[in-house]
């Protein structure tokens, strides 16, 4: 295996001797098999033995080693050296955002594992069954959603990444919301759709599709996915919430126009508040921006009314 | 100072049974890792977890099987209660939410496991030790159980045959802190990194089985290590024991399955000790790829299967070996895996001293003797785990009141300081990274006298050089430098121990194979090593195997 | 070069410049769009969050119709071509779902068969298009300006559905700048969210996701940024006051559309490409050139 040599910029931060984080820079002795851990293990031992960082398995599954590598949230035990290097050149390694960092690349999980503690993060199971030796029927295809959310190993990546949770510490965030999901879609949960009523509180509605959760996850877990799917939900539980009102004030449009009307949208969901951009809507009609609230329907507009009945019908069954 | 009733070290699948079971029991109880509970070890479980639970199954012959597959030295009493108890171990945590995979009909799916004669391992994909895992702490977490999380026990504190606590150094902030309490449970799992070349993850380093050995409790059986058949080449990641069940081939560089000269009947689903020696041999006589490993053809399962029972290992095929196992064979080799020896304990997981306990890996009950069979070992932290838990809780309502030495703090807290104050000496990856490969070289699958002596000379050196380590970094907070260097003093006391048994041990049996003593010789060795930590060395005594239903015979396959 | 184009709703309403100065960069570079008049909105992601058959099904007549045509879809928005490309990803992937799609379809006489491909006009010019064919046809180059790539997300992730480019290191915009005779010009955020979707809902946050990304390109020196994506637009133009009210920065920083960068440059008249409809006045990028 030919050798060469990568350059790694790792920020340091060492409580008891800095004032704020810097970078320090490595070079290191590089194949093309080598991991980012691999690489920070050969400078702990071989270059500087005070670099900090989380590592456990190796391969993959236990999560410890989660960090971000070229801006990324990635598993470093996963990361390969020399597909960093070609394509960004240095590496990079910065510890998890959205957490404040401990030492160099730790980053004090706390915020995350409170979040997930929200969501009631286990089975109610059927506490009569206790003792018995009769397990629940289940097929593969009934626990195949939640088998998918289940391999989630906590690595907190989604949670770094997540670029709402930078600007709202209120939002439950992509690993905790798919975490329930995931008990929403065991047929064992005895709460089941019923977890569903306590997520407008907990930022259901603020999650803005970025799909860094989904890029970033090393297990393919795909939170925004499970996100969507609690949204279905708790729209169709008629749960109270701008979020649904959106959905529904798109929906109609839609259905009647065969098109998004902002205007229409933006009435429905903002209600009243649409006050407070009274000067905005002033400005923007003066320019000619300002949509019509009475929009054309398109043509064959009857093919998609046609389309809305036939999913509602699919849906009521 | 710290005080709970009862705390556990080790957040696996042991320790967190252990502590639902405290807890519903109403004990002060709480639990005590260097890891947050999900990275621990148990996590990486792959292949499966056994219970009678087929119709033409029976838990007698889940216990013959055992029994064969330990070689004869495992204590037929303990197996038994493991085996009669598994229906009902693995039926909870199918309740508690296991995503087990599953029949037509709905019920748990069971797979053939090496050296089991009835499909009776209950899985989950090749994912099992993850699901299991998540869902235990799941269940923790519904039950509220304290846990110190990313605390590493140093020393257990031991008086007059009590168990008084432990030491243990908060490693955010660098503090040594006293733990009374009044038990402790050890589950703090295997000692793989011993080895060079072992499964295990890095964090693997059997404190617990150290601890009670420096504390001076004998520990049983150590020079039984088991070496799993199936590792990736070069990164030694675990391909489970399911790649084999679900019907794939070994295959040397001749393109034989060569399984067939050594166990024709079992053939590559043969016990792992088997195994993994026929692998040896093929590679010593020549007929290895690159003179390193083999091949495990799954191509002929078809893509489908792959994907539904093994996504996992064809992942880390893929990712950490370049080869996708629906395309190509895996390169395969073995490495260390499982440690069948640990601190001895009764059937109730309780130890020699009181007020201490044992369960999982760490302990030897001893349910595997010389070879562990695939599946037992998940099944066994949850049931002594939980008889742990609940004898733990039983000990101490009885118990009154204890009192920590606080002498014990203070040591403990002089040591460590010591240690990072030093400004120049040896390093501790340096002194590791030795041991380990003097352990895989000489005291690895195939033994022999001469390789074991140097192997002793080896690590006595090292343990020299181990007295003048030095960490290069004095930092208190979250100096994982420090952690690794304690760990690395553990691995050093274990090794010695591992070398002495396997010298003492003039047979073959098992794990345990000597080329100069090839035959297994129950007239002298149906007995389990015991050794303790003396000035000189390890002591070693003796104890006969527990038979109760099934005689020893010859074991083939 | 013959497209089935979908404009998407926004291009035709609130960012109508958007969809004129399309119009005319199609004209210049001789690229012929056949407009999609029936189809329907695309559901931005959110009727799939009401409905996620209807999600299908709507797109899928959208797919059908461009079929019909024998022509691939050319999308201006990136929301749109994200959610096309996903609801196709799942058709292609889940032949239950697409027999359950096409069984729905036939109710009203369509059918969708899988032929159909959907690019964006970014991915256009740079693959069908070509570089090198575009440079040449640039004849008011954009002397050196600094411009800043805001990519979005819906155009780059999920990688798996889109399958255009790196999602870690894009590269389409600023070569396409670059050919431009702009300087592209890196920052913090160029392929993060414009907080759009959120933009009703939780709109604090939005404004201060938009507001630190166009800040942080500013202070790299941005003499404008450009999108491809209207909604982003929206965001990132239509409230950058609100945006840099809630950040306390004043930003002040022009944002264009992909196709009025493209006229600019190939020479369509500035008073055509709408920079008159934006909030932020465009004014002074445009007395540079």
């Amino acid at each position: 295996m030919e050798t060469q040599e990568a350059v790694f910029r790792i920020l340091r931060f060492n409580p008891e001797r800095d004032e704020k984080p810097h970078y320090q820079t490595f070079q290191v002795k590089i194949d093309s098999r080598m991991t980012v851990l691999d690489a920070l293990e050969n400078i702990k031992h071989e270059q500087d033995s005070s670099l900090t960082f989380r590592r456990s398995c190796r391969s993959g599954i236990c999560g410890s080693c989660a960090m971000k590598i070229n801006r990324l949230a990635k598993l470093a035990c996963k990361a390969r050296v020399k597909t960093e290097a070609d394509k960004h050149g240095e590496i990079l390694v910065e510890p998890m955002e959205n957490m404040p960092p401990i030492r160099d690349l730790v980053a004090d999980m706390g915020e995350f594992w409170r979040e997930i503690e929200r969501g009631n993060p286990w089975l109610v199971w059927d506490e009569s069954l206790a003792g018995s030796i009769k397990e629940n029927l289940l097929t593969n295809q009934q626990q195949q959603i939640s088998g998918k959310l289940a391999d989630c190993i906590m690595c907190g990546a989604c949670f770094s990444d997540c670029v709402s949770r930078v600007f709202d510490k209120n939002f439950n965030g992509p690993a905790s919301l798919a975490k329930i999901h995931r008990f929403v879609t065991d047929p064992r949960d005895k709460e089941g759709v019923k977890r569903v009523h306590g997520l407008v509180e907990m930022g259901l509605w603020s999650c803005t599709h970025c799909y860094f959760c989904w890029s970033q996850c090393p297990r393919d877990v795909r939170p925004v996915s499970a996100i969507s799917e609690l949204r279905v939900l708790s729209y169709n539980s008629l749960d109270p919430s701008q979020g649904a009102r959106h959905v529904g004030a798109f929906k109609n449009s839609v259905e009647s126009s065969g098109m998004l009307n902002e205007a229409t949208l933006y009435l429905k969901t903002m209600r009243w508040n649409t006050l407070r951009d009274l000067g905005l809507v002033l400005k923007m009609a003066t320019k000619g921006k300002a949509p019509s609230p009475f929009p054309r329907p398109i043509p064959k507009i009857d093919e998609v009314r046609a389309l809305f009945r036939v999913a509602k019908e699919i849906r009521e069954k | 100072m710290i005080k709970h009733d009862i705390v556990i070290v080790g957040a696996g699948l042991a320790g967190l049974r252990a502590a639902i079971e405290a807890k519903q029991k109403s004990a002060d109880v709480a639990v005590l890792s260097k890891l947050h509970p999900v990275r621990s070890h148990s996590d990486q479980a792959q292949g499966g977890i056994n219970a009678s639970l087929g119709e033409d199954d029976s838990w007698e012959k889940h216990t013959f099987d055992t029994v064969k597959g330990s070689d004869y030295l495992a204590d037929q009493d303990a197996v038994e209660i493991m085996c009669k108890d598994a229906p009902r171990a693995i039926i909870e945590l199918e309740h508690w939410g296991t995503l087990f995979n599953r029949t037509e009909s709905g019920r748990l799916a069971q797979r053939p496991f090496g050296g089991a004669g009835f499909p009776r391992t209950c899985f989950a994909a090749d994912k099992t030790g993850h699901v299991l895992q998540t869902t235990i702490y799941e269940q923790i977490r519904k039950n509220d159980v304290q846990i110190y999380e990313e605390w590493f026990a140093t020393a257990l504190v031991v008086e007059d045959n009590v168990c008084k606590g432990l030491t243990a150094l908060d490693i955010l902030t660098g503090e040594v802190y006293a733990v009374q309490a009044k038990a402790i449970i050890l589950a703090t799992g295997g000692a793989g990194q011993v080895y060079s070349k072992t499964t295990n993850s890095l964090t693997t380093t059997g404190d617990g089985i150290a601890m009670a050995y420096n504390a001076g409790l004998p520990i049983e059986d150590m020079e039984f290590v088991q070496f799993h058949p199936t590792t990736l080449y070069d990164s030694n990641i675990l391909i489970s024991e399911g790649a084999r069940s679900e019907g794939g081939y070994l295959v040397n560089a001749l393109g034989e399955r060569f399984m067939k000269k050594y166990a024709p009947d079992k053939m590559e689903l043969a016990p792992r000790d088997i195994v993994s020696r026929s692998i040896e041999t093929e590679i010593r006589e020549g007929r290895g790829f690159e003179g390193s490993y083999m091949h495990l053809d799954l191509r002929h399962l078809g893509e489908a299967k792959i994907n539904e029972r093994l996504p996992t290992i064809r992942e880390l095929a893929i990712y950490f070996a370049g080869v996708d196992p629906v395309k190509e064979p895996i390169p395969i080799q073995p490495a260390q895996h499982y440690t069948m020896g640990g601190v001895p304990t009764n059937l109730n997981s309780a130890t020699s001293v009181k007020g201490l306990y044992a369960a999982g890996e760490c302990a030897c009950v001893s349910v595997h003797g010389a070879n562990r069979l695939g599946g037992n070992s998940l099944l066994e932290t949850v049931v002594f785990g939980k008889r742990a838990g609940a004898k733990a809780a039983e000990h101490v309502k009885e118990v009154s009141v204890v009192t920590f030495p606080e002498t014990a703090l203070k040591e403990e807290q002089k040591r460590i300081e010591a240690l990072l104050n030093r400004k120049d000496g040896e390093k501790a990856s340096e002194i590791k990274k030795a041991l380990g490969t003097t352990m895989f070289d000489k005291v690895g699958i195939f033994r022999h006298k001469r390789e074991l002596e140097i192997a002793k000379r080896n690590v006595a050196t090292l343990q020299r050089q181990f007295q003048n380590v030095c960490i290069m970094d004095s930092s208190r907070k979250f100096n994982t430098s420090l952690i690794e260097t304690l760990e690395v003093g553990f691995a050093l006391d274990l090794a010695e121990v591992v070398i002495a048994g396997a010298l003492a041990r003039k047979e073959s049996r098992g794990a345990h194979y000597r080329i100069d003593y090839p035959k297994r010789d129950d007239a002298k060795w149906l007995k389990h090593t015991l050794a303790v930590r003396t000035a000189e060395g390890p002591k070693l005594s003796y104890k006969p195997a527990t038979i109760t239903r099934f005689q020893p015979e010859a074991r083939g396959y | 070069m013959k497209y089935a184009y979908y404009p998407g709703c926004v291009a035709k309403s609130s960012a109508h410049e958007l969809y004129d100065s399309t119009a005319r960069v199609a004209e210049k570079l001789g690229i012929e769009l056949v407009e999609l008049v029936a189809a329907s909105c695309c559901g931005a992601g959110v009727i799939n969050e009401g409905d996620p058959f209807l999600n299908v099904v709507l797109n899928a007549r959208t797919f059908a119709m461009a079929e019909n045509m024998d022509l691939d879809i050319l999308t201006i928005c990136s929301t749109c071509q994200g959610v096309m490309r996903q609801v196709k990803w799942q058709l292609d992937n889940d032949p239950g779902l697409a027999a359950k799609t096409n069984e729905a379809l036939a109710k009203i006489n369509m059918r969708y068969k899988g032929r159909v491909k959907i690019k964006h006009l970014l991915w256009t010019l740079i693959e069908d298009y070509g570089l090198s064919k575009l440079e040449p046809q640039v004849v008011k180059p954009l002397k050196g300006l600094k411009v800043a790539s805001f990519y979005g997300c819906y155009l780059l992730r999920p990688a798996e559905a889109l399958q255009f480019e790196d999602q870690e290191e894009p590269a389409s915009l600023e070569r396409l700048i670059t050919i431009l005779g702009g300087e592209p010009v890196h920052y913090e955020g160029e392929t993060k969210c414009c907080g759009f979707p959120i933009l009703f809902v939780q709109r604090e946050t939005a404004f201060e996701m938009a507001g630190n990304y166009l800040n942080n390109a500013k202070q790299k020196g941005a003499d404008f940024m450009v999108t491809p994506c209207p909604l982003c637009h929206l965001s990132l133009d239509t409230y950058q006051m609100k945006s840099s009210k809630k950040i306390q920065a004043n930003i002040n920083l022009p944002v264009m559309h992909l196709s009025q960068m493209v006229g600019l440059a190939v020479g369509v008249e500035p008073e055509k490409l709408g920079f008159s409809k934006h909030m932020v006045s465009m004014e002074k990028v445009l007395r540079v050139l």
